[in-house]
């Protein structure tokens, strides 16, 4: 029974990373580059929610009309937000050693934290509003409108996303750009474009996915990106780097071990470990992906050519 | 070397200077930017000659600091002395280095940076939680009451008299830690003019190619990450015992993201880039922490937290160095070339 | 004449690609051997496969009759074969000399405790190398560039450095992938009698290039690889009239006009 209530948290929890893998795997499927500030982009997105979701309940409207509007403007938001890291941060080192833009985006991440910090304060911020809803349970299992809604709508968003990316004009643009950049460009692709957009679109996913992390764990804090992030990377890396259908698996069987791996590693461990290592998890989940299937569980086996 | 005697000679004298003109409170300032010195030229080792982006490297500070903590306090009931306290600490901490290094050999760049971040977390998540069942580490509260830095009866964390002069803790500590530091930057030279450190700048300008001249490469890059580590964990010794208390506050991913501030900002992979990037990033900080005064005074209040102006600083600095000075603020010949993209 | 390398039964694919197929070759001591054939037939990634950085599928290869490591380059590098690139890969940002330096590093032992503590034994071998690296430069006539970046170098200085780098590890075999591309016939002419000169110095030189008289003239022995299968071997004059080596140059060339 405890078993398939973890793998249900872990499932809601999953699709949220799954949400952020897809910014890091379409990011690095392009340009080749580990878009550190991603998971800052997410508490951004999340943060600005919460609190214009407070501001329009204080203007008087309901609870859902209020959330609705703020997370509009909060994909908005960050959609210019990743649009601008991309232009300044990215852009003029992208011919530049792989050190360098690594270097700039750990400094983004920090100035986005510390911006976030100034603006918010560093203390847990409360989401507003009752969000306990209503739950069905099925043989002692329980699942909440929440936990359901975040599930259905993170399918529906990666469904829109692939048949963004295989069936419009500028998904085949991107498909090319990720093969080779001066082949697309050759093809008449504006691969500048193609990038520019492709940190849109990823944000815009980013802001959706902390609008969910922010209600599902109904605090927020200028922290909150740092570690969802990680995992969110680690997700991306399980399913393969640079792979779609890898970044969605890999966030949902990253959410469900993790929720499994919280759930029982006091009893694996006989009380010597306690679920406060569980954000050790994604690390050694990490770490032991990297060290046995480095190209993930969907990636294909690249050997660099001499 | 003959260049640099002025520079000792200053560097000796700048303790006394800064506490009779300014204060005792800004040589322990200085202090602890020679330890930053030391980290910075640690990590210069391995970010700088062997171009391995390490972001977890505090995490061998940390595992330094413990070392001397544990063998040298209540903790444990043990005492050590220093000098087989911090030879030890050295050594786990290289130890340390080769095993999360080991793993991670095969990784790109980009993938070991986050690895090398995880590494770190783990460590400071052990240290936060390896209170129970046994008490090891004392959990968040960290140790305390670790002895002070002595040799035989003398302490260099206490007072002393010379010649009628009373020479104040700090500057104690400024000397030894100064030695350490000499000591540090002339090992890095040589290992940088040496087949060793031809070795690893090979593997950071062409690892394949390297390769193919006979270099081991998976054994130089853990001979990088193990050295490098082995300097964090003697600065992190040090440190343990300056403070007389460590916690795992000190070894968050900031003091990582901070110590490769400083590598990047005087210059990766030119020592004196390292120095000047670390003592900036050192002393200005604590500039900054007065500007709460003159907030106050020019604006009426407090408006940006000093702390995170210092963050802010550090973010920008790295974001704007990238940009427009990848070679750091005193860059190598060398360096400059290779982060000047055509 | 006994073989130093023997290349047998050596296969390799990448995904789909079947870039060698069954692939043996003997080269003979003291002797330079061609390698030629059109783009894309396996050629380079023979050398990677001799050289340790791709693991064959199948096959194994001997030197002096012994077993060759697989996919270990810096074992190879260690039993004698050093190489260079198709798309020149030098040590951009250092020095011409420290390139040559690099290249002796299997010759030369100083360790980690014996560079800091600079002793007697370090300072010695570091005068020595650089007395050894000045004689392969001067060898390939670099000498008066030692404190260049060898990125700042021309192209041809390039492939004479990376020449020089790889004989500064004094390997038994030198691999050349396309040596003489992007030269003009000077150039050639002159690479064609540096390569003599290794030659004659007792290396057996292994050399890829497209030129076919160029060649002809410079090698005692050619192999052509075709779509990842060697299709003829032997005598130079031989193999150039040989049916099947015509008709793969003349499809190529038809496929061209196409
Ligand atoms: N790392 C790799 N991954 C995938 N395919 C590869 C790789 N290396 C080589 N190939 C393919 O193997 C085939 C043989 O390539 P190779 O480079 O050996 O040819 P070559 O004979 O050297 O050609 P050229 O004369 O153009 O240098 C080519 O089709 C190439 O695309
Ligand atoms: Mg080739």
């Amino acid at each position: 029974m405890i078993f398939w209530q973890q793998v249900i948290n872990g499932l809601t929890l999953g699709s949220i990373y799954a949400l952020v893998a897809l910014g890091y795997t379409m990011v690095y499927g392009i340009m080749e580059l580990i878009n550190f500030a991603h998971g800052d982009v997410v508490m951004v997105g999340a943060l600005i929610a919460l609190t214009l979701t407070q501001w329009f309940m204080q203007q008087g409207l309901g609870f859902p009309l209020s959330l609705l509007l703020a997370s509009g403007l909060s994909i908005c938001v960050c959609m210019l937000l990743g649009w601008v890291i991309e232009r300044v941060a990215y852009r003029p080192l992208r011919t530049a050693p792989k050190l360098a833009p690594l270097i700039t985006a750990i400094g983004l991440s920090l100035l986005l934290q510390q911006l976030a910090a100034l603006i918010w304060g560093k203390s847990y911020l409360p989401f507003p509003g009752n969000l306990e809803g209503s739950s069905y349970a099925w043989h002692g299992i329980v699942i909440s409108s929440l936990q359901l809604s975040i599930f259905i709508l993170s399918l529906l968003l990666m469904f829109l996303l692939w048949q963004l990316v295989h069936h419009t004009k500028l998904g085949r643009a991107m498909r090319s750009t990720a093969q080779s950049v001066p082949f697309a460009q050759l093809m008449g692709v504006n691969t500048n474009q193609v990038i520019s957009q492709t940190f849109i679109i990823g944000s815009a996913l980013a802001a959706v996915a902390g609008v969910m992390d922010v209600m599902y764990y109904s605090v927020g804090n200028y922290t909150m990106g740092f570690l969802l992030g990680l995992k969110a990377f680690t997700a991306a890396v399980l399913g393969g780097i640079g792979n779609l259908k890898g970044a969605m698996l890999g966030g949902l069987l990253l959410g469900v071990l993790e929720a499994l791996g919280a759930g029982y590693i006091g009893d694996i461990t006989h009380g010597i470990m306690g679920s406060n290592y569980k954000d050790v998890f994604a690390f050694f989940v990490l770490i032991l992906v990297l060290i046995f299937r480095p190209n993930g569980l969907l990636g294909s086996n690249n050997q660099e050519k001499v | 070397m003959k260049k640099s005697l002025p520079l000792i000679v200053l560097a000796c004298l700048l303790p006394w200077l800064v506490y009779v003109f300014i204060g005792q409170s800004w040589v322990r300032i200085l202090d602890f930017s020679l330890l930053y010195l030391m980290l910075s030229l640690g990590l210069n080792v391995v970010v700088g000659y062997a171009g391995l982006l390490d972001l977890g490297y505090i995490a061998f500070f940390a595992v330094g600091a413990y070392s001397y903590a544990l063998l040298s306090s209540p903790q444990f009931g043990l005492h050590w002395p220093l000098l087989v306290i911090l030879p030890i600490g050295a050594l786990c901490a290289g130890v340390f280095g080769v095993l999360l290094g080991a793993p991670t050999l095969r990784l790109k760049g980009d993938y070991l940076a986050i690895v090398t971040l995880g590494f770190g977390e783990i460590i400071r998540i052990f240290l936060n939680n390896l209170s129970t069942p046994i008490n090891i580490t004392n959990g968040p509260q960290g140790i305390s009451e670790i002895d002070p830095l002595h040799v035989g009866s003398f302490v260099f964390n206490h007072s002393s008299a010379l010649m009628g002069i009373s020479v104040p803790s700090v500057i104690h500590i400024y000397y030894l830690f100064l030695l350490a530091v000499i000591v540090t930057i002339v090992f890095s030279y040589r290992l940088e003019k040496s087949r060793v450190g031809r070795a690893w700048m090979a593997i950071r300008e062409d690892e394949l190619a390297a390769s193919c001249v006979g270099i081991h490469t998976k054994r130089y890059k853990l001979l990088a990450f193990g050295l490098g580590a082995t300097m964090g964990g003697l600065s992190g010794g040090l440190f343990a015992g300056f403070q007389e208390f460590v916690s795992p506050e000190s070894f968050t991913l900031m003091e990582s993201v901070m110590i490769l501030c400083m590598v990047v900002l005087g210059g990766m992979g030119h020592i004196p880039g390292v120095i000047v990037g670390s003592l900036l990033l050192s002393v200005l900080p604590e500039l900054l922490r007065e500007s709460a005064g003159w907030q106050k005074s020019l604006l009426g209040s407090v408006w940006v937290d000093p702390a995170n102006l210092r963050l802010i600083m550090f973010a920008l600095a790295l974001v704007i160095m990238m940009l427009l000075r990848p070679e750091g603020l005193i860059p190598s010949s060398v360096r400059k070339k290779e982060l000047h993209h055509e | 004449m006994s073989n130093i390398l023997e290349v047998n039964a050596i296969s390799k694919r990448f995904g789909g690609l079947i870039a060698l197929n069954n692939v043996s070759l003997v080269i003979p001591q003291h002797s330079i051997v061609g390698l030629i054939g059109p783009n894309g037939a396996g050629k380079t990634t023979l050398f990677n496969i001799i050289t340790g950085l791709y693991r064959p599928d199948q096959g194994h290869m001997l030197l002096l009759g012994k077993r060759l490591p697989v996919g270990q380059a810096h074992e190879v590098a260690r039993c004698g074969i050093a190489r260079t690139f198709q798309n020149i890969r030098l040590f951009g940002h250092l020095t011409v000399l420290e390139n040559i330096l690099v290249g002796r590093h299997l010759r030369s032992t100083a360790s980690v405790l014996g560079a800091i503590f600079n002793t007697a034994h370090t300072r010695q071998e570091e005068r020595e190398m650089r007395d050894k690296a000045f004689y392969f430069l001067n060898y390939v006539g670099l000498s008066h560039r030692a404190q260049d970046y060898a990125k700042t170098l021309s192209y041809g200085d390039q492939r004479r450095l990376e020449i020089a780098r790889a004989l500064a590890t004094e390997p038994q075999v030198l691999a050349l992938d396309e040596p003489a591309a992007g030269m003009n016939s000077k150039e050639r002419q002159d690479l064609a009698q540096l390569i003599q000169r290794i030659k004659e110095e007792g290396v057996t030189v292994l050399v890829i290039e497209h030129d076919v008289k160029w060649i002809m003239s410079l090698c005692q022995q050619v192999s052509v690889l075709h779509f990842g299968q060697v299709i003829a071997e032997g005598d130079p004059h031989l193999v150039q009239n040989n049916a099947k080596v015509i008709e793969a140059y003349l499809g190529r060339g038809q496929h061209h006009v196409a």
